[in-house]
């Protein structure tokens, strides 16, 4: 559904991106992840028709060129500053959107008040978006690209700034549309979110895309080892037979706290039981996409 | 083509739903009719409401001086502030009154009505910056001066007290032979008796009191041909109409340049709408409010003031050429930024010094000659011409064309150099 080659963009001598490939399938949903400035509004951008790539291609829905009608028209975006008129009522909003995308009458009724439905605002419909809170602006900004029924979704960091009852609202809404078979192209640079909602992620940095895969594959290629940590309530074995069991050697044993870290948790622990410990309390802390874009970039994502 | 009226609808409703934005386009121009046009009212009528401050610095004490303060007092326009010399510096200095006029101690021995061969017995203090007001100061000062000697000749008892004074002086003076003095004498009768008869003849008691005034006559016609009744709100409305194009015109360069900055531009983009058509559809929006704002100052003015027009479809078609050149312009002014402040404030800075150049703010008459001929690069100069020559100045077809036909030019112009400048920067 969404192809990308090579995609190149540089602004003036900074490079935005540097030649990064994907595809979407019908029905996937495709997040990008990264930090600010890596290249994912860009991509966004060139792949709906807004920026000229440098160098390499897109294609969306079999189309290389996104400005064409037939693409547009099944093309949504949600653009991550707010693409509403504050002026107006939401209600307003959605006709005025949804006049252009060429609904009129009892259609245009339909669409708008199932958006102002998808966006919990149908008490509100009548108030200016103006008085909105951060949240609520962002769940109409992303009702508002729903209005033509698109196949395609582009939602460029839809969460920005937004209190955790809508980010969950928002979430709904993304689920109910995969489940609806939508194609959606996600960006954040939040790993909680690419986790809950990618099936596949693609991991950016300066331009770059690093890797592409499922979540646990990802995990699983450069995630690295898992944490364990264990309060034991039995008599302790010897520590040098604990590490050279586990394949640990940094692991420690202080006042019955067992620490090590695996690649595989559970085999890890049948292995403990093996050698008759007594666990009272037990915490795994898996890798996660932070420890992906830490081993991949060198640094973690919450500080980029 | 429907796409093109929803973009300009949407954006009609956003600028009506903005108090300041009504302001600007609405409110603003009808407090600047309303002032200037009260002003206007008030000077072309028979109360003058604007009296130049003058300080009066009498150094002679004089019959002579005082008559003469009287008399300058009494004309229309000036108010004489009595100060001394000290007073009458530092009040000048501080801008406080216009000019001073300083009768010095000479002022009567001179001949007690300023013809005396002594030019210091009377003297103009002035405010460099009020150049004209001073011109205007000396003109009303040379009117009593002729004033002052017509009543010599018309009023006997302000004769005979002339001829006293002059006639002590004669005898006071020690200088004089005997002989000269009686010469003198017998001049001073002879002339006496000159003016009794001339006071008594047909030609003395016809001799107007306005005799120095000159007899203006209004180029102002109506729609019957008659003389025109003086209208300030007459003179106004045109710049009134263009205050209100210059507000939405500010108003819509901000607002293109705020669907930029926030995503709905690019929404719009990715939707099935062209450039172009977004382009167009903000133009028609400012071009429709436009439209909006003027018909609304125009039904005010014809019902609050009773402003009539003198030809109502020169009228129509000066008011189109004004708006779609300023519907050009507001496409340039939205590529003079990347934010709203950038425009707001760039777009403002550049409509104000067309209006001050094209005589937006000040009659452009008051102007020196160079800022004048300036004033023909400034569209709302033509602006203002256009509407005029169709609100009272008569003007022909051919007459309303070269305004209507340089707004135009203008217009196209500036659309076409904005569009291309604002294309260029999205994409």
């Amino acid at each position: 559904m969404i192809k990308v080659d090579g995609l190149a963009k540089r602004y003036k001598d900074v490079p935005a991106l540097n030649g990064i490939s994907f595809e979407v399938s019908r029905g996937q949903t495709f997040g990008l992840l990264g930090p600010n400035g890596a290249g994912k509004t860009t991509a966004i951008s060139i792949l709906c028709g807004l920026v000229r790539a440098d160098g390499g291609t897109v294609a969306l829905a079999g189309q290389t060129d996104p400005t064409r009608p037939e693409v547009r028209r099944v093309l949504g975006l949600a653009p991550q500053s707010l693409a509403i008129y504050e002026d107006l009522s939401a209600q307003k909003n959605l006709e005025f959107f949804a006049r252009l995308y060429g609904y009129s009458g009892k259609n245009l009724s339909r669409r708008v008040d199932f958006c102002l439905d998808v966006a919990q605002l149908t008490e509100r419909r009548r108030h200016r978006v103006g008085t909105f809170s951060g949240g609520m602006k962002r769940r109409l900004n992303l009702a508002c690209a729903l209005l033509h029924e698109p196949d395609i979704l582009l939602l460029d960091e839809p969460t920005v700034g937004v209190d955790p009852q809508s980010r969950n609202l928002i979430f709904d809404t993304i689920d109910r549309l995969k489940e609806g078979g939508a194609t959606i192209l996600y960006t954040t640079h939040y790993m909680e979110e690419a986790e809950r909602l990618c099936d596949r992620v693609a991991i950016v940095d300066h331009g770059l895309l690093l890797d592409v895969d499922r979540v646990d594959a990802l995990i699983e290629n450069h995630g690295g080892l898992s944490h364990i940590s264990l309060e034991l309530s039995g008599p302790v074995v010897d520590i040098l037979q604990l590490k050279k069991a586990l394949g640990d050697d940094s692991l420690t044993l202080e006042d019955q706290q067992l620490r090590f870290k695996s690649l595989d948790p559970m085999e890890a622990l049948s292995q403990l039981q093996g050698l008759g410990l007594d666990l009272h309390k037990l915490r795994i802390d898996r890798a996660s996409l932070e420890d992906v874009f830490l081993n991949l970039t060198g640094r973690r994502l919450r500080d980029s | 083509m429907k796409r093109l009226f929803y973009l300009a609808r949407k954006d009609v409703a956003v600028l009506l739903s903005d108090k300041a934005n009504l302001f600007w386009v609405i409110g603003f121009p009808v407090v600047f009719a309303l002032f200037f046009g009260l002003v206007f009212s008030s000077t072309s009528g028979g109360d003058s409401a604007m009296n130049m401050k003058v300080g009066l610095v009498d150094l002679d004490q004089s019959v002579q001086s005082r008559r003469f303060t009287e008399d300058l007092g009494a004309e229309e326009g000036v108010e004489l502030i009595a100060m001394s010399m000290d007073q009458a510096r530092d009040e000048v200095r501080k801008g406080k009154v216009t000019a001073a006029l300083i009768l010095n101690e000479n002022f009567s021995a001179n001949d007690g009505m300023g013809f005396g061969p002594d030019a210091s017995a009377m003297q103009i203090m002035s405010d460099p910056s009020c150049q004209m007001q001073t011109a205007y100061l000396q003109g009303i000062v040379t009117k009593t001066r002729f004033t002052g000697f017509r009543d010599f000749f018309t009023d006997k008892e302000r004769a005979d007290e002339q001829f006293q004074f002059w006639r002590d002086g004669i005898a006071k003076d020690a200088s004089l032979n005997p002989l000269l003095r009686a010469t003198c004498m017998t001049f001073f009768d002879s002339l006496e008796s000159f003016t009794d008869q001339l006071r008594e003849s047909e030609a003395g008691a016809e001799m107007p009191d306005d005799f120095m005034t000159i007899e203006t006559v209004s180029i102002q016609v109506d729609e019957d041909g008659g003389d025109f009744p003086a209208q300030g709100f007459q003179v106004t409305l045109p710049q009134c109409i263009l205050w209100g194009i210059i507000g939405c015109v500010a108003t819509f360069a901000v607002s293109m340049v705020r669907e930029q900055t926030t995503g709905t531009f690019a929404r719009l983009c990715v939707g099935p709408v062209e450039k172009t058509h977004i382009l167009a559809g903000k133009g028609l929006a400012c071009f429709f409010t436009s439209v909006m704002v003027v018909t609304f100052l125009y039904v005010l003015a014809k019902l609050l003031f009773h402003v009539s027009i003198g030809n109502l479809l020169y009228f129509a078609v000066a008011v189109f050429c004004t708006i779609f050149c300023f519907v050009g312009i507001m496409m340039f002014v939205c590529t003079l930024g990347r934010t709203e402040q950038a425009v707001g404030a760039a777009g403002w800075g550049l409509l104000m010094i067309m209006s001050m150049l094209g005589g937006g703010m000040m009659p452009l008459i008051f102007m020196p000659k160079w800022m004048q001929d300036a004033g023909a690069i400034s569209p709302v100069k033509w602006g203002i011409y256009a509407m005029e020559g169709a609100v009272w100045r008569q003007f022909s077809f051919s007459e309303m064309l070269v305004p209507c036909g340089v707004l135009l030019g203008i217009g196209v112009l500036f659309f076409a150099v904005g569009s291309t400048i604002l294309n260029r920067r999205i994409s």
